[in-house]
């Protein structure tokens, strides 16, 4: 706070601030009350406030780690704010709006329950644009970092999603229980892939499957022995170097063996294609031929190699993690792991709530759908149900609803990151153009005019004044007192806005305007177009 | 000279907007609505800066004669001298780039009608020196803020804010001193108060012959009087980087409290012609002009060559460079892309060199222990600590200056202690906060407090909310009494 320069980790001035919150919620609200749809919007409100809040924690520099469980912790309820906002608001007004009586209805329905949804949704993004201009917290690098921590926080759910789904599908696929067709065909295939390599037939010998798995059980297992810290934790002797050195050779050694092994598949797909059994019988003699059967066809010896691979692989991503860790500060540790322990977190409540709300999430839902939708929707949903089970169905959701968040916070840091919305202003900006949006949106639907203008004038009201406090925050700072000036400035913008809507009431009221005179209409887009060229002039 | 701000680009695009919804849906109202964004542009583009606006400042420097950590209270007004009323008029006072603002801000937005006001009121915590003010920047924008006018006013009033850091009453009333500048020792020789009588020895001077005794026995005996020595009073401040930390943003640091105390101290030392020496701890050779004695202390005896007291104050002014340095280190370290300015003072200290990036040598703090309060062990002192004993005088009497925020004073006052210095103690407190971090420290330095009082040492616990003559007070009152 010395000389003439900007002021240091500017915020916006209270008044200015005061003006861009108020100015947004009293318009959203009053033109979704107009649009009718009052609980989606709530909710999606719900979640636009908390999307600022995971902003906000991702931008905390002092408490890193805190700031990352905060917004990890966030991200789901940004995810249902997102669908309450979009999906569940068209799914309410088409339960209110359909059936229609007749089809010539139909278009000037679709037209109206656009315009509706457009409201909700800009109403929404004006609340979360007013949040974030509270303290001016969008900024690219935020966002960025915001972006990170949904992916990190997604991932787990995602997975795990992933992986039940799929074991869920290939024992649905497996068991025959589907009808003839192309999942018996694929159940089929995937039976005999998973027995050529678990349950191989005990008749003749599998060289070629037991090589791979013998082959990637040596390799894993070798990652493993090696990855661990054997010979740091052995104690120092005079004998210690002699122990090393035989560990670092026998370490050697079954990374050689797993190599040959799965060199010698190829040739064990060329032995077993080319020679037939009895001919394999014959060249090996029935002792030797005897001892291959027993040990390539034996299931024990191959779930036994599963299991080296699994336990390989997993004692390797071990200690890879825990050697990345211990390199790492505490604070990074806890930014970086946060997310991921708070998507765990989210599939444990999955879990913990899937049986009871999947399926009443599911019969609301056909609830809200008209007439026949309505039954063809459980039609649809229940076999899904039956096969896949409500947790997994629940794990799934989950995901999907942090990666509706994920891809919300990165097409911010997009628009941000292009420079399409200038860092500085970027909340009041979003708050502005999406009530400019709904109030355009609104003007659709049977709303009193007064309250359009009104809402116009409130757009213009909520960039105005966020701007002025921007640059009176970086240049006076919240410390001086501000308030009469600001309140002077937003005095001024609203009587304009004031004269602007006394204007268009008077254009509108004598029907200079209307679609039955065509020229009249031509002649206002001409005088508009003159407007533009003038203020281009005087600039 | 306003120029323009382009503003409404919104509202051109909600214009854009609402024609394609009115388009889209066949509803003409939203045609005539735009007329509401419309007017906004048309509102932007007209807007001027009043032409004839004229702006006239005051400053006023309210506090007289600060001493240094004290709070400055500045006043700006500024008037709209024009005819035209300004609705936003943004100024900003050109505070020193030296001084911290404590309280309220130098800056303040406000609309002016012709012949109105305003006043920014702010705090700023004085440093030893002369600071100047920058002249206050003001910036005009019309109603709509489409145009910027920026300039700068030649303030009227105090231009400058000076704060000396020389006693201003001499606080010596309660703390007389009982042998004003001398000790007396054990040995005899010339003095005043009698001490023994001895044979006479050739070459003894003949007033000092007991002339009665030789009347009476005839044996010639020469009285002994107690030796008075000149009292060297030896001002350590202890300004090491550990030392160089402040309790608050913008308050001055331990160092430089210690540097601001012992320079009070030694005014007012000198005023009742006590000889005092002064020695810096743990500068660096770039902070001090004429760099540094070769045992790297900065020792300034009376009746050096070139005037002590100018010397002196090289000393005082090299620990404000050398903490100024520290901090725009810091600072440049933390932020990274605005270095704080220099200060005038500093650029005339500091030689013409660029600020080192090698932190000032300092001692290790790692190998010193702290040993038993009874003394019963000797403390293990560090280079610095024993290149300062060796220096010290067999007749000093020795007050440090530290805040205790490390072992090393703790150490150097038992050795002192255990030499059989007199040694008092000057700490300000630069520990007190809230912070969890702080208490801890805090309580760490009460705890060498006690032990340098257990050594023997009178401690004075500088509080920092207490004026500096407080603590110097009753620092002299103790100085003298061993």
């Amino acid at each position: 706070m010395t000389g003439h320069d900007a002021v240091d980790d500017p915020e916006p001035t209270r008044t200015s601030t005061l003006v861009v919150v108020l100015a947004s919620v009293v318009t959203a609200a009053a033109l979704v009350r107009a649009a009718n749809v009052v609980w989606p919007a709530l909710v999606g409100a719900m979640g636009a406030v908390t999307l600022a809040g995971v902003v906000w924690a991702s931008g905390w520099e002092r408490h890193e780690a805190a700031g990352s469980v905060l917004a990890s912790v966030l991200v789901l309820p940004v995810g249902v704010g997102i669908v309450a906002a979009t999906a569940g608001t068209v799914l309410v007004l088409a339960g209110g709006l359909f059936p229609v009586p007749s089809a010539a209805d139909v278009p000037g329905t679709v037209i109206a329950l656009t315009a509706r949804a457009a409201v909700v949704t800009g109403a929404v993004a004006a609340v979360f644009g007013a949040t974030t201009a509270t303290r001016g917290v969008l900024d690219a690098d935020t966002l960025e970092d915001a972006t990170t921590t949904a992916v990190r926080t997604a991932v787990v759910p995602f997975c795990l999603a992933i992986l039940l789904a799929g074991s869920a599908a290939l024992q649905f696929l497996e068991s025959n229980a589907a009808g003839p067709g192309i999942q018996t065909v694929v159940g089929d295939v995937l039976r005999g892939i998973t027995s050529l390599f678990f349950q191989p037939d005990p008749l003749g010998p599998h060289l070629p499957t037991f090589a791979v798995m013998a082959g990637a059980a040596l390799l894993a297992a070798h990652r493993g022995v090696h990855a661990l810290p054997i010979t740091e934790l052995l104690p120092e002797n005079e004998t210690g170097d002699d122990y090393r050195e035989r560990i670092e050779a026998g370490q050697r050694r079954l990374f050689w063996a797993g190599l040959v092994v799965v060199a010698a598949v190829p040739i064990a797909a060329i032995v077993h294609l080319a020679v037939p059994p009895h001919q394999l019988r014959a060249a090996l003699g029935s002792g030797l031929y005897d001892v291959v059967l027993a040990v390539t066809a034996n299931p024990a010896l191959r779930s036994l190699a599963w299991w080296l691979i699994l336990c390989g692989v997993a004692v390797a991503a071990v200690v890879w993690l825990l050697r990345r860790l211990v390199q790492s500060s505490p604070d990074r540790i806890g930014s970086v792991l946060a997310p991921f322990a708070g998507g765990v977190g989210v599939v444990a409540l999955a879990f913990a709530v899937s049986d009871n709300t999947v399926f009443k999430s599911v019969a609301w839902v056909a609830d809200q759908l008209p007439g026949k939708f309505s039954v063809q929707f459980m039609d649809a949903a229940t076999p899904v149900m039956n096969v896949y089970g409500f947790t997994t169905i629940g794990v799934a959701a989950a995901a999907a609803l942090l990666f509706l968040a994920t891809v919300a916070v990165s097409a911010l840091w997009a628009v941000l990151a292009t420079g399409y919305v200038e860092g500085r202003t970027a909340g009041v900006t979003i708050a502005s153009l999406a009530l400019f949006n709904t109030a355009a949106f609104a003007g659709v639907l049977d709303v009193s005019n007064v309250l359009v203008l009104g809402a116009l004038v409130g757009a213009v009201l909520v960039w105005d004044a966020g701007e002025f406090g921007v640059t009176l925050g970086q240049e006076v700072g919240r410390l001086a007192n501000t308030r009469r000036a600001e309140l002077v400035h937003a005095t001024g913008t609203l009587a304009v806005g004031g004269v602007g809507a006394g204007v268009a009431l008077l254009i509108g009221g004598v029907g200079a305007v209307d679609a039955s005179t065509g020229p009249v209409a031509l002649g206002l887009v001409a005088v508009l177009g003159g407007l533009l060229l003038l203020v281009v002039a005087l600039r | 000279m306003s120029e323009r701000v382009g503003r409404w680009g919104v509202a051109l695009v909600g214009a854009l907007t609402l024609v394609s919804v009115g388009l889209l849906a066949a509803e003409p109202f939203l045609l005539a609505a735009t007329a509401v964004p419309l007017a906004y542009v048309l509102y932007g583009a007209v807007a001027r800066v009043p032409p004839g606006a004229s702006l006239r400042a005051e400053r006023t420097v309210e506090t007289d004669n600060p001493t240094p950590g004290e709070a400055v209270d500045v006043a700006l007004t500024v008037t709209n001298d024009g005819d035209a009323a300004l609705t936003d008029v943004r100024i900003v006072d050109g505070v020193p780039g030296e001084l911290t603002v404590v309280d309220g801000s130098p800056r303040a937005c406000e609309s002016l009608r012709p012949g109105d006001s305003v006043t920014v009121r702010y705090s700023l915590l004085a440093k030893r020196g002369t600071f100047a003010f920058d002249d206050p920047v003001a910036r005009v924008r019309p109603l709509a803020a489409t145009a910027v006018a920026t300039a700068t006013l030649d303030a009227e009033g105090d231009a400058s804010v000076t704060c000396a850091n020389v006693v201003s009453e001499v606080p010596l009333a309660d703390a007389t001193l009982p042998r004003a500048g001398t000790l007396p020792t054990d040995s005899g020789g010339s003095g005043l108060e009698f001490h023994a009588t001895r044979n006479y020895q050739s070459g003894d001077p003949v007033s000092r012959i007991d002339w009665r005794r030789f009347a009476k026995t005839n044996e010639l005996t020469t009285v002994q009087y107690r030796e008075e020595q000149a009292v060297r009073t030896v001002l350590v401040v202890d300004a090491r980087t550990v030392t160089r930390v402040t309790p608050d943003a913008g308050y001055p640091t331990g160092a430089e409290l210690g540097a601001y105390a012992a320079e009070r101290l030694f005014d007012a030392l000198g005023r009742t012609s006590v000889v005092a020496s002064v020695v810096a701890v743990g500068l660096d050779a770039d902070d001090v002009v004429g760099g540094l004695d070769p045992d790297d202390l900065v020792w300034v005896d009376p009746g050096g060559d070139g005037g002590t007291a100018a010397r002196v104050s090289q000393v005082f002014d090299g620990i404000q460079a050398a903490v100024a340095n520290d901090v725009s280190e810091a600072a440049g370290r933390a932020s990274g892309e605005r270095e704080r300015p220099a200060s005038r003072r500093d650029a005339d200290v500091a030689t013409d060199e660029p600020p080192n990036t090698d932190a000032p040598p300092s001692p290790e703090t790692d190998d010193e222990t702290v040993p038993a309060a009874d003394g019963g062990e000797t403390p293990h002192v560090d280079d610095a600590a024993r290149r300062l004993l060796a220096r010290l005088p067999p007749t000093a009497q020795v007050v440090l200056f530290s805040p205790f925020v490390d072992d090393w004073p703790v150490t150097l006052t038992q050795s002192l202690a255990a030499r059989g210095y007199p040694t008092t103690v000057v700490s300000p407190d630069v520990t007190r906060g809230d912070g969890l971090g702080q208490s801890v420290v805090g309580l760490e330095r009460d705890l060498r407090v006690q032990s340098v009082e257990l050594a023997g040492a009178t401690c004075i616990d500088w509080n920092l909310d207490e004026p500096i003559d407080i603590a110097l007070r009753a620092s002299l009152a103790d100085l003298f009494k061993a």
